[in-house]
């Protein structure tokens, strides 16, 4: 990485950290600052007295302070959400349909009986009267950490796609799931467990894995072993089939490394898509079959270029929706 | 518009005033600069609030041989190291009570997912850095001061501030490095 790159990336992180301290208003501290005052006006004794005076209230009224703004973080959508029989260690809301809050993911902890970590991921929806009901759960097993949920949108789509994953930084492993949400039903289209030495991120609608691979993972058939393991990259792009019969992607352009897999994520088990492709750059390497989920294309990224991949209902229609690929040295 | 009173003048009513002037001037800034430091909203909030309480107390003594911000942030980043310092006397207290690190590491972990939820990855990448070189950091990228103010700030020579900042630049640049996509 270059200065330029560097600085660019400072720039953004910038942004973000603005964005982050956008949500914190100190009008709140500006009154606990006036009352901690007050409190301590005609206190006449300096040293230690008027330290100690000053700060027994002051205790109190800081830990009812981090109490309510902790509710306040957990709780973003107010008092409307479930009664949990446990807490959550993470609460986010979520759109998946037109509203901004229509959904909410909680993850919960919870042990087993050799007391490892788990976590149970749940995911509501918010209903007309404000109640929330369970539409999906999934348990993650030996997962230490939540990540923060990502929502894919097709453009002009009909479906919403809810992504949640956890990590273990112990032992160094990723589980997540990639859930459908569609007409108030809900399809699980992706779930992988135990991704060693795993990074998963959610980027302009694509799902992005890195993995570490033993020395004969994807090993084919009279291929030479290689030497040590190394890090294999696949990248998930969901495709909806619309009701006028094209086919939608999440995304339309797509860089990938050389080496790398990309899989189309589907759910239309009766009528596969027809697919034409730049057979320099990309090879087909499962079709329905083998596949990371029963309806599932993978391609790999053979050569370094850039490649067209349409997508359609039937061979030659018209219909035909196009994805750019352009494939980079690893 | 904040219009500043009169430092000078004397009297509760004109001390109270000055320091809700210096609160909504400098609150949120103070606020962030503890937060850099200690990466805990509620820490950081609790911190902010003794600042104030500590300026409202050396009001009087305040000579205005630097500036009202320059005094403040120097305040915090007092407040700052001795929480710091005392939190790591705290981490020492309860060997044997591995569920008081536990909830101290998740904690961490809590802290880290909502820089990235309510910020993003990038800035939460960049919080991780160590504190003495995320410090220089943020206030040079985040905050925008120059290396001569930071160094007043911190109670650096600007060449260390320099220095600092060039490592960390090496650091994040590894971090960073073939991460596009993460």
């Amino acid at each position: 990485m270059n200065d330029k790159d560097l600085d660019k990336k400072l720039s953004t992180a910038r942004s973000q950290s603005e964005r982050f301290f956008d949500k914190f208003d100190f009008d709140r501290g500006i009154r606990m600052v006036q009352r901690r005052i007050e409190e301590n006006r005609g206190v006449r004794n300096g040293g230690i007295k008027r330290y100690i005076t000053g700060r027994v209230p002051l205790a109190g009224a800081a830990a009812a302070l981090t109490i309510a703004l902790l509710l306040l973080v957990l709780d973003p959508v107010g008092h409307l959400g479930p009664a949990n029989p446990g807490t959550p260690i993470l609460q986010q809301a979520i759109g998946m349909d037109e509203e901004r809050d229509s959904h909410m993911v909680n993850y919960f902890r919870f042990d087993n009986p050799n007391s490892d970590n788990n976590l149970l991921a749940v995911l509501w929806r918010k209903g007309s009267k404000g109640n929330y009901e369970v539409i999906y759960s999934s348990i993650m097993e030996n997962a230490y950490t939540p990540n923060p949920v990502a929502v894919i949108t097709i453009p002009s789509g009909e479906s919403s796609f809810a992504f949640v994953s956890s990590s273990s930084k112990d032992e160094n492993y990723i589980h997540y799931r990639l859930v459908k949400y569609s007409s108030s039903t809900v399809t699980e289209y992706l779930e992988e467990n135990y991704v060693p030495s795993g990074k998963i991120q959610v980027i302009n609608g694509m799902i992005f894995e890195e993995r570490t691979i033993p020395a004969d993972y994807n090993l084919q058939a009279g291929e030479v072993k290689p030497p040590k393991p190394g890090k294999a990259y696949r990248y998930f792009i969901p495709v909806e089939l619309r009701s006028d019969g094209s086919f939608a992607l999440a995304t339309n352009r797509v860089r990938l490394k050389k080496g790398a897999i990309l899989t189309l994520l589907t759910d239309i088990l009766d009528e596969p898509p027809a697919i034409e492709y730049d057979t320099e750059v990309l090879g087909i390497k499962s079709n329905q079959t083998g596949g990371v989920s029963s309806s599932s294309i993978d391609f790999e990224a053979k050569k370094e270029g850039t490649a067209s991949l349409k997508i359609g209902k039937k061979p030659g229609t018209d219909n035909a929706n196009e994805l750019f690929i352009e494939v980079v040295g690893p | 518009m904040l219009t500043q009173p009169n430092p000078r003048t004397t009297g509760a009513d004109n001390k109270k005033e000055v320091l809700e002037y210096l609160m909504k001037r400098f609150g949120d800034r103070v606020f962030k600069l503890a937060y850099y430091y200690v990466r805990d909203r509620y820490h950081a909030e609790d911190i902010a609030q003794e600042v104030f309480c500590k300026v409202y107390e050396k009001l009087d003594s305040f000579r205005g041989d630097s500036s009202y911000y320059t005094w403040i942030y120097r305040i915090t980043v007092n407040k700052c190291r001795d929480f710091l310092a005392s939190s790591s006397f705290k981490r020492l207290l309860p060997w044997g009570d591995l569920s008081t690190i536990e909830k101290q590491r998740n904690q961490a972990d809590t802290n880290r997912l909502l820089e990235q939820v309510e910020g993003g990855e990038l800035f939460s990448r960049v919080m991780d850095l160590p504190t003495r070189y995320r410090m220089v950091v943020v206030l040079y990228y985040f905050e925008q001061m120059t290396t001569v103010e930071i160094a007043e700030v911190l109670g650096l020579k600007e060449s260390t501030v320099r220095t600092r900042l060039c490592r960390a630049r090496e650091m994040l640049k590894k971090t960073l490095a073939g991460e596009e996509y993460i």
